[in-house]
């Protein structure tokens, strides 16, 4: 086991990271009552995907055992909800009257009280399963007692009830714990107020020793008591300032542990959470120029902070996923998509090393690869570090393949790669637009299949025979050559109760997709209804970027205006990149567009 | 109106309706801050939506928490947010003169005085202000041998406005050791070299002053020992981690034995660094000597394994200014390469011990000789204590390295406001034309803020005490606010003084955006610009 310390940048990228320790949570509650159940057939064996790279044992004061991620998460403050910044694992006990909380001033006393924010249904129920589970020393998750039949899910509906609608905070959902170091709401930000909504705040921000400081020393606790750590994993919202603020951490990081990649995936809220008050609508932040210099730089400053950058900038309209009925306003709903995606696609270093633990034949899983080496695998020169993200999800079903010896038919086995084929084109792409097609050739791709089930709903599929599989769907979907990587596991994406209800009726307890049928009438399901799904993911470093690299740099070029005196050059100025640094970095974006539309560099070393 | 076609969103105010607010923002900032000063003020428990909790005192933390919306309102806390970042203290008073200025100037807009004859008359009165904390200050022996009892008396009176009596004159003693510690004149001082630590303790609170270091971590080796005596110290900044070089990737092997072979190889990298480490301690130490290792950069198991085997304690992730301030405390210098190891670059430090609470470790390095960093260990029931003890330990040092620096100091609980008010009515107002002079009387009248504040908070009746005061004053004697009886006494006898530095910054300030603001023509309320500063 390898650690690996999560950083999260902002309160869109900490919307998707609650997701995502969500799906974490999920897979450790159940795997410790994996013995008892008998979901083991079912495919949703937990061992597969080690927590303990995520995750760290601690202790508190009182004695007791702690089991927290090890994670840094940068918001604005106010943004936490009912959950108090430093958690509430190991919170002091505090005296109960106001006057005896106040120790060190002996004079008079003031007490300012703000509106106390109210616990929602789900809150509530998982604050009291922990003083029941305190009282029988039970179980960690809170998703399994499911099965109980109509009752329990009955229980459980009203439970997540009200999270369709009154998701606010994106500790509204969130099930763990977290350490007292890792959330960190930066000094003078306020939720609704100063959110750091533009780069140049945020280099503001970064700029402040203070701040600056506190973030390494969060990420140095958790650096300090890993054995083995592989490297850093973020998510970052680089719709605004803290794409500055990440480019600034992840630059001073590099320094204190020059060998650890970091692996950074950048989501953006697709519509503002919160209407824009009159003194926040920057007019600025919005008009086009600010706008095509903020993509320039973030991608710039980010690409060059980080070894691999996933670039996922999808507007998540509602058809995009053929099973899946987003609503694209709310947050909670597309940061559940994002987070499925991050899970996927990080899988290769979380699971164990070939030959790690006793495997029955054909159930361990494939490709397991460090995050270095993924890193390399994909990023082959500084230039290529931009990636493409890939979702299916749910992933669809594996038609059963014929013995070596069955002779097919012509119409058999032409609806046999039409199935094989249909794995590969599930894939949606999530970066930008997301309107390029999918398919055509890479440099180099991951491939992650976790939990694959049969077309015909015969249950699980084998790893080996998942990979054979995913072999033959990229043939018969006629996808281009590139260097690749295939991961697969048989843990599938276990859905925790409070995962949105973007299901649509089609899709089963298992993930499987019941096409073909009349579908059920029924009403959308979430994580009541669906336990788990089977996703599939692929990271791509291609030259379908090109375009999309091409427009960011036409937008430094267009507005950046080298010259003195120019609105670009004055933004550029105010964001800390004076005309030298402007001009390297629109050589950077220039190599890396070449870098992925494959010009030889010989051909135009006139350009300017 | 250029700014209103180019933002729709902009709204506006006329002359007079722009006034009216700056003035009522003024006031209103005023109001929130006033029961803070001075040592009878109140202290403010805020409870956020989560019930969290943030104890304050400070002026400074105050206007920090609270999400100030009026755009006056916001200017006003950005200049005493400066303040603060500038002199250290004096925000509270920054942002009290500032609503006094407007206060005292809005009875003479009421009777149609233009502002700009008000801004004039403060003009004058700054400068004269200023020229006469000049004369007023009192110097402050400051050479080898510093005048350490009035360093606390400096300390004393600012602690005490932001903790208990008795907790203040614990403090006390330890910011004036620690600054006096780490100064090395003709340097100037860097606070950064007192490291602040915090450790949650059941029982009540505790400061302390270590002369040393401590580290928030501990060795990260079973058979490491926990305590030793006569320490060699290593500072170090070298990986002691296996790496796995770049060609090394997991598929570029043609055989699992040639990757035995690679990993075996670059193991051995490692291992030497880390023998070039054991073969240093057995160079140096003597019978009852014991070595540290204190590396910035990564030690995994194996290299820990191989230095406690050797019997040496090794610590990894130090953070980065703790290589600095360890050189300072115990000697030696950091060192960034194996190659550069000898005897000439270990420190030295009589004890190192390890002390656990729950899953926090803790590294003492004390007994060092002639330290130049030190540490101030601040225990508290819980975090919100801590936090308050440590803003006020931060603001205690500010004060002593603000009098090193200045080389002077002011006499307080108001005797410099009351003086200089008199000085400002007696010498300086009829020198001034026209009616300008009025101008200097709001500005007089309005440095008589912070002694009223002071009589108001303590519960006396502020027109009794000013007029007491005064008097005084006229009488020759200069003489500040006794809080507790309410009559004048005399600062230097009580040991009340307040840096000059402080004083200077809210006289160059406050009048400044208090002009600016009566000068305002008309608001305009429009997006933020692009940095939102």
């Amino acid at each position: 086991m390898k650690e690996v310390v999560t950083l999260q940048f902002g309160n869109y990228a900490n919307f998707v990271g609650a997701h995502f320790w969500n799906f974490q949570d999920e897979l450790l509650g159940r795997s410790e009552s994996a013995t008892d159940q008998t979901s083991a057939e079912e495919g949703t064996r937990a061992a597969d995907v080690e927590s303990d790279v995520l995750f760290r044992v601690g202790e508190t004061h009182q004695g007791a055992a702690t089991y927290t991620p090890r994670l840094v998460a940068l918001d604005v403050r106010g943004s936490s909800g009912t959950i108090p910044p430093s958690g509430v694992l190991y919170q002091a006990p505090l005296p109960s009257a106001d006057e005896s909380i106040i120790q060190t001033w002996g004079g008079q006393k003031a007490v300012y009280r703000s509106q106390p924010i109210e616990k929602n249904a789900f809150l509530k129920s998982l604050d009291e399963e922990e003083d029941g589970e305190s009282a029988e020393g039970g179980a960690h998750g809170s998703g399994m007692e499911v099965d109980g039949g109509a009752e329990a899910r009955e229980a459980d509906l009203a439970r997540v009830a009200g999270l369709e609608d009154s998701v606010q905070y994106w500790t509204d959902y969130l099930k763990v714990h977290l350490h007292p170091k890792s959330l960190y709401e930066l000094p003078d930000t306020w939720q609704g107020m100063n959110e750091l909504s533009t780069y140049g705040e945020g280099v503001a921000a970064f700029q402040k020793e203070e701040t600056r400081e506190e973030m390494e020393e969060r990420v140095r606790f958790f650096a300090e008591e890993s054995d083995h750590m592989q490297g850093f994993q973020c998510i970052v919202d680089d719709s605004g300032g803290f794409a500055a603020v990440a480019a600034g951490l992840l630059t001073s990081l590099s320094d204190e542990y020059p060998r650890l990649p970091r692996v950074l995936f950048a989501v953006r809220p697709h519509t503002s959470p919160r209407p824009a008050s009159a003194l926040n609508a920057a007019a600025s932040a919005n008009n086009p120029l600010a706008r095509a210099l903020h993509e320039a730089v973030s991608l710039a400053a980010l690409s060059r902070a980080s070894d691999l950058y996933i670039s996922d900038g999808a507007c998540l309209h509602p058809d995009l996923f053929p099973h899946l009925a987003l609503q694209p306003s709310k947050p909670f709903h597309t940061s559940a998509v994002h987070a499925a995606a991050f899970d996927a696609f990080t899988t290769p270093y979380r699971l164990p090393p070939r030959g790690a633990s006793s495997y029955t034949k054909n159930a361990e899983p494939l490709g397991a690869l460090d995050m270095r080496d993924l890193v390399r695998l994909l990023a082959r020169t500084d230039r290529q570090k931009v990636t493409e993200v890939a979702l299916s999800f749910p992933a669809p079903g594996i038609p059963k393949m014929p013995g070596p010896d069955a002779r097919l038919d012509r119409s058999e086995s032409a609806k046999l790669g039409e199935g094989l084929g249909g794995l590969v084109r599930s894939l949606v792409v999530l970066t930008d637009e997301g309107a390029q097609p999918a398919a055509g050739p890479s440099f180099a791709e991951s491939l992650v299949f976790r939990g694959a089930r049969y077309a015909d709903g015969s249950g699980p599929v084998p790893p080996p025979a998942a990979e054979s599989a995913l072999h033959a769907s990229l043939e018969a979907s006629g996808s281009g050559r590139a260097v690749r990587h295939f991961s697969v596991t048989s843990t599938p994406l276990p859905i925790p109760l409070p995962f949105p209800k973007i299901f649509r009726p089609e899709v089963g307890r298992h993930g499987d997709v019941s096409t073909g049928r009349t579908l059920e009438t029924g009403t959308v399901k979430g994580g009541v209804d669906v336990e788990s799904v089977p996703v599939m993911s692929r990271l791509a470093v291609t030259p379908r970027l090109a375009p999309m690299l091409r427009s960011k740099l036409e937008g430094l070029e267009r507005y950046g205006g080298f010259r003195k005196g120019t609105d670009g050059a004055r933004i550029l100025e105010e964001w800390g990149f004076g005309e030298e640094e402007a001009r390297e970095m629109r050589d950077g974006l220039k190599d890396m567009v070449k870098a992925y539309e494959g010009v030889d560099e010989e051909d135009s070393f006139d350009s300017d | 109106m250029a700014v209103r076609t180019l933002n729709a969103n902009a709204e506006s105010l006329n002359k007079s309706a722009a006034l009216f607010m700056n003035i009522n923002a003024a006031k209103g900032l005023q109001d929130v801050l006033k029961t803070n000063l001075g040592p009878k003020g109140t202290i403010k428990m805020l409870v956020g939506g989560a019930g969290d909790i943030k104890l304050t005192k400070d002026g400074n933390t105050l206007l920090r928490e609270m999400q100030i919306q009026n755009p006056t309102a916001v200017m006003i806390a950005r200049t005493a947010t400066a303040q603060d970042d500038v002199a250290g203290d004096g925000t509270t008073s920054t942002v009290l003169l500032i609503g006094e200025l407007m206060k005292q100037s809005d009875r003479f807009l009421a009777e149609g005085m233009h502002p700009r004859l008000l801004t004039e008359g403060f003009e004058i009165a700054k400068k004269a202000t200023l020229e006469f904390l000049e004369k007023f200050k009192q110097p402050v022996e400051v050479g080898d041998k510093p005048d350490k009892e009035l360093l606390k008396m400096v300390a004393r009176t600012t602690l005490r406005t932001k903790v208990h009596e008795e907790l203040a004159d614990q403090l006390t003693d330890i910011v004036v050791n620690s600054v006096l510690c780490i100064r090395t004149p003709p340097e100037p001082i860097d606070l950064f070299m007192v490291e602040i630590m915090h450790m949650r303790h059941k029982f009540g609170s505790d400061t302390s002053l270590i002369e040393g270091l401590v580290l928030d971590h501990g060795a990260r080796h079973p058979d490491m020992p926990k305590r030793v005596e006569n320490c060699h110290i290593l500072t170090l900044n070298v990986s002691l981690e296996y790496e796995k070089s770049e060609v090394n990737a997991g598929f570029f092997y043609s055989s699992a034995e040639q990757r035995e072979k690679m990993v075996a190889a670059e193991r051995k990298f490692t291992d030497d660094k880390v023998q070039k480490v054991i073969e240093l301690k057995n160079k140096v130490c003597k019978e009852g000597e014991n070595f540290v290792v204190i590396n910035q950069k990564g030690i995994d198991p194996i290299s820990l394994d191989m230095l406690a085997r050797e019997g040496i304690v090794g610590l990894r992730r130090a953070k980065r200014r703790n290589m600095e301030r360890l050189v300072l405390a115990c000697g030696g210098e950091a060192v960034n390469s194996v190659d550069d190891l000898s005897a000439d670059v270990l420190g030295y430090a009589g004890l190192v011990y390890e002390h656990v609470l729950g899953e926090e470790k803790y590294t003492f390095v004390e007994n060092v000789k002639n330290p130049h960093s030190c540490t101030i260990l601040i225990k508290g029931p819980n975090d919100h204590t801590i936090a308050q003890i440590k803003d006020a330990v931060r603001d205690g040092l500010r004060a002593v390295k603000n009098t090193l620096e200045d080389g002077a100091v002011v006499l307080g609980a108001g005797a410099f406001e009351v003086a200089c008010r008199q000085h400002l009515m007696h010498d300086i107002k009829k020198t001034v034309k026209g009616r300008a002079q009025l101008g200097v009387e709001a500005f007089a009248d309005a440095l008589l803020v912070i002694p009223k504040t002071l009589a108001e908070n303590s519960g006396l009746d502020t027109q009794d005490v000013i007029i007491n005061l005064q008097s005084e004053h006229d009488s020759g004697s200069v003489v500040g606010l006794n809080i507790v009886t309410g009559e004048p006494m005399d600062p230097q006898v009580e040991g009340v003084f307040d840096n000059y530095n402080v004083k200077k910054q809210i006289i160059n300030s406050a009048p400044v955006i208090a002009s600016q603001l009566l000068l305002v023509d008309e608001v305009m309320r429009a997006g933020r610009n692009m940095r939102g500063k």
